[in-house]
C-alpha cells in the first residue's frame, strides 16, 4: 500500500509539470492574456475551412465577422497587446506551432518573420497584388528575394495636418498646395516656424515631428550607413526649432499634445513637459500655465493617415478646421499586413481569408466606410472615392491626396532602421541641448551604430567621419 | 556480526550491496520531478546559452560558428562598458544601505555576495522607469538591459549569449574577491 501510494504521488508530481505548460496555447488565463473574439461562437464542429488569426489590433474582428456572414467559415481572432506581439510570434512560430493559421505584422517586423521562415509563399497572388494594390505595400510584403509573403488591406501615407484658420491668418490662404510650399524643405520649415512664432504660434507640438521626414533615403544601403546632407538638414532644423523655442513642448501622446488639437494651450517650458504629461485639459490649463509663458496654439502635426484620424477625433470645436498637405518628402508609418503561417494545416483556407480582406474591391469599399476614415491600399477603390469630400478636413478630397502621396513613397525599410533612428535622435538631442557639437554627435552616432551592428561600415566620404 | 532479530531487519539486509536499497528507490522517485524540471529549465538553458555564445545567431534562421568573436567583441564594446558602469553605480548605492545594517561579518559576506549577484543583474526597474529606452541619456541602461536589447531588439542572440557569460564571469570574480577579503579579515 505504501509502495503504491508513493508511486502514485511521484507520478502525479511528474505529470503536474506537463500540465503547467502553456506554450503556443492562446487564451490561457495568464497576465497579458490575449483577447479572443470575431465571428459567432465556435461550436463543437470545426469545419475544414475554419481558421485561427493572431493580430495586434481589433480591426480584423470586423473582417472576420463579415467573412463568416458571407462564407459561413469561422475565423477565431486572437488579439494581443502590440508591445508583446512580435515576441509572442517569434516564440510560438519558433516552435513551429500549428495553433494559428494567419498572423499579422507591421512593416518593421516583417523582415524578421520572413528570415525566420514563418511566412508562407503567396506568390500565386503576386500579379494581382502588384496590379491592384499600392506599390509600396506590395514591396513591403515581399522578402529580400522578391517573393510575396504578406499582404495588407490598408495604406498609411503621411502628411502635414495643419490648422486652416491659422493658415489663413498667417499666410493668407488655407489651400493645401500653397501651405505645402511652406513645408517643402527643412529650410522652408525653419522660415515657417519663424513666421508663426512672430504671430505667437508654434509650428509643431515638438520638434520630434520632423523625424517622419528623415527617411527619404535608406538608413543603410549595401552594408553602409547613410548620413547625407538631408539628414544633417533635419538635425539643423530640429536644433533651430528647439533653440528658438518654436515648439510647444507638447510631446506626442501627452495631454498637452491632445489638448492642442482642440485649441489654445499654455506655452510651457521643456522642463514642465514631463510634469504635465498625464494632466487632463482643465488641469493643464489651470496648473500647466504656472511657470510658463502665456498661451499658444500648435499650427500643425506630422503623422501617417491614422494620425489624421487622431487629430480629427480630438479636435472638438476645431473639427473641420484642419487640412492635409505634403511635407519635404512622402513617408508612411505602420500598417497591418496579413500572412499565412508556414506551419499551418489550413493554408488554403488561410489564403482565402487574406484574399477576402485584401484583394476584394467590395471588402475594401466596405472597410473604407466602416472604419470611418482608414485609408485602404486598393487603387481602384481609392480612385472611385477620390472625389469624396472629407468634412472633418474642410471638405478636402483626402483620398485623392493620399493616393498621390502613396505613389511617391520609396519603400526603403531595413532591419537597422529602428536602431539608426534611435541613435540619430540621441545625436540631435545632444546637439540641440548644446551638450555636444555636431561633429561629436555625428561621430558618436557612427560609433553607436557600428558597435551594435559590426557588420555595417561608414563610407569614407561621410560627413564628420574620422575613420 | 550481530544477527538481525526482526523480520524487517532481515528484509533490509537481504538486498545485495550492488543493488538499490528499498528506501533509496522511493527517495529517488520523489526527487525525480524536481530533478527533471531543474535539468530542463535551469541546466539545459545554461549549456544552450553557452553554445549560442560561440555562434552568429539571430534567434531564428541559421547558426554560424564564429569561435570567440562574440567574446572579443564584448570586451571591446563601449556600450556594454557604459551599461556595466551604470549597473555598478546603482548597485553601489544599494549595497551601502544594505551593509550598513549588516554589522556581523558573516552576515556582511552573505549580503555582499547576494547583493552582488542580484544587483549586477538589475533590469526590471530601469527598464520600466526609463520607458524601455534607458533614458535619460542611457543613464538607466544596465548590463542586463543591454543584453535584453541585443537579444530581442537587435536580434543578435549569439552576441547576447556571450555578453551573458561575460557578466557571469565578472560576477564570479567579484564574488571570489569578496570571499577572499572576508576570509582574510577573519584570519
Amino acid at each position: 500500500m505504501k509502495k503504491l501510494t508513493a508511486m502514485i504521488l511521484a507520478l502525479l508530481m511528474t505529470l503536474s509539470l506537463a500540465s503547467c505548460s502553456s506554450a503556443g496555447n492562446p487564451g490561457n488565463d495568464n497576465p497579458g492574456t490575449p483577447t479572443q473574439g470575431g465571428g459567432s461562437q465556435q461550436g463543437g464542429d470545426e469545419k475544414q475551412d475554419d481558421i485561427v488569426l493572431w493580430t495586434l489590433s481589433n480591426d480584423l474582428k470586423q473582417f472576420a465577422d463579415r467573412y463568416e456572414e458571407q462564407t459561413g467559415n469561422h475565423v477565431d481572432v486572437v488579439v494581443f497587446d502590440s508591445a508583446d506581439f512580435e515576441t509572442k510570434i517569434m516564440q510560438t512560430l519558433g516552435a513551429k506551432s500549428k495553433d494559428l493559421d494567419v498572423f499579422v505584422g507591421e512593416p518593421q517586423m516583417l523582415p524578421n518573420f520572413y528570415e525566420a521562415g514563418f511566412c508562407a509563399d503567396l506568390s500565386a497572388l503576386d500579379n494581382e497584388v502588384k496590379t491592384r494594390l499600392v506599390d509600396y505595400t506590395y514591396e513591403a510584403g515581399c522578402d529580400e528575394d522578391g517573393v510575396l509573403r504578406a499582404i495588407s488591406y490598408q495604406a498609411c501615407p503621411g502628411s502635414v495636418i495643419y490648422r486652416r484658420d491659422l493658415a489663413k491668418e498667417v499666410f493668407g490662404t488655407d489651400d493645401p498646395d500653397e501651405i505645402a510650399k511652406h513645408f517643402s524643405s527643412f529650410e522652408e520649415i525653419e522660415k515657417t516656424a519663424d513666421t508663426l512664432q512672430a504671430k505667437g504660434y508654434c509650428v509643431f507640438g515638438d520638434e520630434g515631428a520632423l523625424r517622419w521626414f528623415s527617411n527619404r533615403d535608406p538608413w543603410v544601403k549595401d552594408g553602409q550607413i547613410i548620413i547625407n546632407q538631408d539628414r544633417l538638414d533635419y538635425m539643423d532644423c530640429a536644433t533651430h526649432l528647439y533653440q528658438n523655442d518654436q515648439v510647444a513642448y507638447a510631446l506626442e501622446w501627452s495631454a498637452p499634445w491632445y489638448a492642442s488639437m482642440a485649441g489654445p494651450l499654455p506655452k510651457i517650458s521643456e522642463a514642465q513637459s514631463g510634469d504635465v504629461w498625464g494632466m487632463d485639459k482643465d488641469q493643464l490649463i489651470n496648473e500647466g500655465a504656472a511657470g510658463g509663458e502665456g498661451i499658444t496654439q500648435v499650427f500643425s502635426y506630422v503623422m501617417p493617415s491614422w494620425g489624421a484620424l487622431i487629430v480629427r477625433d480630438n479636435a472638438e470645436g476645431n473639427k473641420g478646421n484642419f487640412g492635409v498637405c505634403s511635407g519635404p518628402c512622402s513617408f508612411f508609418g505602420g500598417g497591418t499586413f496579413l500572412t499565412v503561417n508556414e506551419f499551418s494545416q489550413h493554408k488554403e483556407a488561410a489564403q482565402k481569408f487574406i484574399e477576402f480582406c485584401t484583394l476584394n474591391d467590395e471588402t475594401s469599399q466596405w472597410w473604407l466606410e466602416a472604419s470611418n476614415g482608414d485609408v485602404v491600399n486598393n487603387k481602384a477603390v481609392l480612385e472611385n472615392n477620390k472625389d469624396y469630400q472629407n468634412e472633418s478636413f474642410g471638405n478636402q478630397n483626402t483620398y485623392a491626396f493620399y493616393l498621390a502621396e502613396m505613389e511617391k513613397i520609396d519603400f526603403n525599410l531595413t532591419g537597422y532602421d529602428d536602431a539608426c533612428k534611435d541613435a540619430w535622435g540621441k545625436a540631435i538631442t545632444a546637439v540641440k541641448k548644446g551638450e555636444q557639437t555636431k561633429e561629436q554627435a555625428v561621430q558618436e552616432f557612427y560609433q553607436n551604430v557600428i558597435t551594435q551592428f559590426p557588420e555595417l561600415s561608414v563610407p569614407a566620404d561621410s560627413p564628420y567621419y574620422n575613420g | 556480526m550481530a544477527v538481525p532479530a526482526t523480520a524487517s531487519e532481515r528484509r533490509a539486509v537481504k538486498s545485495p550491496k550492488g543493488g538499490l536499497e528499498r528506501r533509496n528507490r522511493y527517495g529517488i522517485l520523489f526527487c525525480l520531478p524536481f530533478v527533471l524540471a531543474f535539468l530542463v529549465f535551469n541546466i539545459y538553458p545554461v549549456f544552450r546559452t553557452l553554445q549560442m555564445s560561440f555562434m552568429n545567431y539571430k534567434g531564428f534562421g541559421k547558426e554560424t560558428f564564429v569561435w570567440f568573436d562574440n567574446y572579443v567583441r564584448a570586451f571591446k564594446d563601449p556600450l556594454f562598458r557604459d551599461a556595466f558602469g551604470n549597473t555598478l553605480k546603482m548597485w553601489g548605492v544599494n549595497i551601502v544601505l544594505q551593509l550598513g545594517l549588516a554589522l556581523l561579518r558573516p552576515i556582511m559576506l552573505y549580503v555582499a555576495v547576494t547583493s552582488l549577484i542580484g544587483g549586477l543583474q538589475l533590469f526590471d526597474l530601469p527598464y520600466l522607469l526609463s520607458g524601455t529606452k534607458g533614458e535619460p541619456g542611457r543613464a538607466l541602461y544596465t548590463s542586463v538591459f543591454y543584453i535584453y536589447t541585443t537579444a530581442f531588439t537587435n536580434h543578435q542572440m549569439g552576441y547576447a549569449a556571450a555578453l551573458a557569460f561575460v557578466l557571469f564571469l565578472i560576477i564570479a570574480v567579484f564574488c571570489g574577491i569578496a570571499f577572499k577579503l572576508m576570509n582574510q579579515k577573519e584570519d
